[in-house]
């Protein structure tokens, strides 16, 4: 089983030393996280270029100092506004996009299923989906008040359509195969729908989760500058209103962390769910 | 070989429209699949052999003429007609295991308990040859052993007719000899009714108590010609007997006979696409 001459890691057993190769394994450590920091290199590189910029033009008005921007960040930390504006933001973000999850996916896999529900739906769909969801806003607060239903019902409007439109393309998509072969050992309609056509269309729905997930944070902002007490939205404005750009940098950075986040959170979800959909080199493209 | 009719085809008729035009797929298709044999239909490319199986499998509708499985007028899948695709039709999420588990797993196949189903897994995939491979994925089985977890996840319904697609149509020469002894195995061992859809005339002979040649444009059963070599056949090797040679020789006539007289009215690409294996 073993040749005399294999120097692969199946070598054990030999009389070779069994880790024969520890400086090549070191070196694979350190290009892989190499190879990790490359990302961040970018990033450096735009602060360094944001220092600099702020201490040439000397108008913390206009461009305040990383560093003063951090001090921000940090003030609000442990004064605890900012945890609580990330909490409140979080909530607000999260219960409307996890909203938008289960009825866009619901909808969708109906509407991709079955034609009666495609042609009750597909119009309203077309119509509303262009609507600036902003423009909801008011018409939310004058229907839900202006307490956290109406942000979270803003929300939830938003991040819908992604995930239901890719959601829709997902269960169109799927291999009819796939949907001829659990007819024939008698799958009922709910049975094909759970067991079948939602694994089928989940890569997909992921991949919708995951453009709701960013429309959320994005509506999120604009909800909480409308009316709001507490939010980074909110904080961001009150930044501008009170003529302190870096508590505007704090708020937008925190945001920007914060959506990362969760960004990764789905695409790490997506590829452990989604195994067999994103093989190895599809696994890193996806998270490129 | 006279078992009694299991399936019965009456007059089938197949048509499609596309942008205003009907085209007639399949003309008065009549014929029976008897209980306990193996019939293959067999015909060139574009005769519609395969829609003609996904009509009995319940997942295409005819467009008239009776067709009738043990009395009872076709008109949807059952778990009574398994059917086996030409790409294994595999579900690449589930494991080896959870795929031929999944007809054990429906509403329809009752409770029943983990250890029952795993016992059962277990047997199938000893039946197809593939024992201890529970736990691969699809994605890292060669096309003959998918084909193998294919034939298993059908079997797991205990249909009373298998369905077979061009089955082995995909794989390369070597493993489609393989394969076609392990069918004969199982067929030879479970007398199965097995209806099967081939465009090989030696793969029909070979597996085939009786073949219905079909016609092309549109497609219609022709002739159904017996084939009485001895069984079993899976241990022996006759492909080179008289009888055997003198079989493809017949099926080889009733095929060319058909692509000339189609050649001569319409669909001239009907020729090269049926143009039968030498």
């Amino acid at each position: 089983m073993s040749p005399p001459h294999d120097n692969t890691t199946s070598a054990a057993g030999s009389a070779q030393p069994p880790d024969p190769l520890p400086a090549a394994r070191v070196s694979t450590i350190f290009r892989r996280a190499a190879h990790r920091l490359r990302r961040v290199y970018s990033l450096i590189g735009l602060v360094v270029l944001w220092e600099v910029l702020a201490r040439f033009i000397e108008n913390p008005l206009f461009l305040p100092r990383v560093s003063v921007v951090f001090g921000t960040i940090w003030a609000n930390f442990v004064s605890g506004d900012l945890v609580r504006d990330i909490g409140a933001s979080s909530f607000r973000a999260l219960t409307g996009f996890a909203l938008a999850l289960v009825i866009g996916t619901l909808l969708g896999i109906l509407m991709g299923w079955s034609a009666k529900w495609d042609n009750f739906w597909n119009f309203i769909i077309s119509f509303s989906n262009p609507v600036p969801k902003l423009g909801l806003i008011p018409l939310f607060i004058l229907w839900l008040g202006i307490g956290e239903s109406s942000k979270v019902a803003v929300i939830t409007a938003g991040a819908i359509f992604p995930i239901l439109i890719n959601t829709y393309n997902g269960v169109k998509g799927v291999n009819k195969l796939w949907i001829w072969r659990a007819a024939t050992v008698g799958a009922s309609q709910v049975e094909m729908l759970r067991t079948v056509i939602l694994h089928a269309a989940l890569p997909q729905i992921l991949s919708g989760a995951r453009l709701g997930m960013s429309v959320a944070w994005i509506i999120l902002l604009g909800a909480e500058m409308v009316a709001a007490q507490v939010g980074l939205g909110y904080r961001i404005l009150y930044g501008q209103q009170t003529f302190d750009t870096a508590l505007v940098f704090a708020g937008l950075i925190t945001i920007g962390a914060l959506g990362f986040v969760f960004d990764r959170l789905i695409v790490a979800i997506s590829s452990w769910l989604c195994r067999w959909y994103f093989r190895p080199g599809e696994e890193r493209a996806m998270a490129q | 070989m006279n078992g009694r009719p299991v399936i019965s085809a009456r007059g089938v008729v197949k048509t499609f429209s596309a942008q205003g035009q009907t085209v007639k797929a399949l003309d008065d298709i009549s014929f029976d699949v008897r209980q306990g044999e193996f019939l293959s239909l067999l015909g060139p490319s574009g005769c519609g052999k395969s829609t003609l199986l996904y009509i009995i499998g319940g997942l295409v509708q005819l467009s008239s003429g009776e067709l009738t499985m043990e009395g009872r007028r076709i008109a949807g899948p059952s778990r009574d007609r398994g059917l086996v695709f030409q790409e294994a039709a595999l579900f690449p999420w589930m494991t080896v295991a959870d795929n031929v588990a999944f007809g054990f797993k429906l509403k329809a196949a009752g409770k029943r308990s983990k250890g029952e189903i795993d016992a059962a897994v277990d047997g199938l995939l000893g039946l197809v040859g593939l024992k201890g491979f529970q736990r691969f994925w699809p994605d890292e089985l060669s096309g003959g052993m998918k084909q193998r977890v294919s034939i298993a996840a059908c079997l797991a319904t205990d249909p009373k007719v298998l369905l077979m697609d061009e089955p082995f149509g995909a794989l390369d020469a070597q493993t489609r000899g393989t394969m076609q002894r392990e069918l004969l195995r199982l067929h030879e061992t479970s007398g199965r009714t097995t209806l099967f859809v081939t465009h090989d005339i030696r793969e029909a002979i070979l597996l085939s108590d009786r073949v219905a040649v079909m016609s092309a444009r549109p497609g219609t059963v022709k002739e159904v010609v017996d084939i009485d070599l001895p069984r079993p056949r899976w241990r022996t090797h006759q492909e080179d007997n008289h009888e055997f040679l003198a079989l493809e020789r017949r099926l080889n006539a009733l095929l060319e006979h058909d692509v000339g007289s189609s050649s001569a009215t319409a669909a001239p690409h009907a020729v090269i696409e049926g143009q039968p294996a030498p």
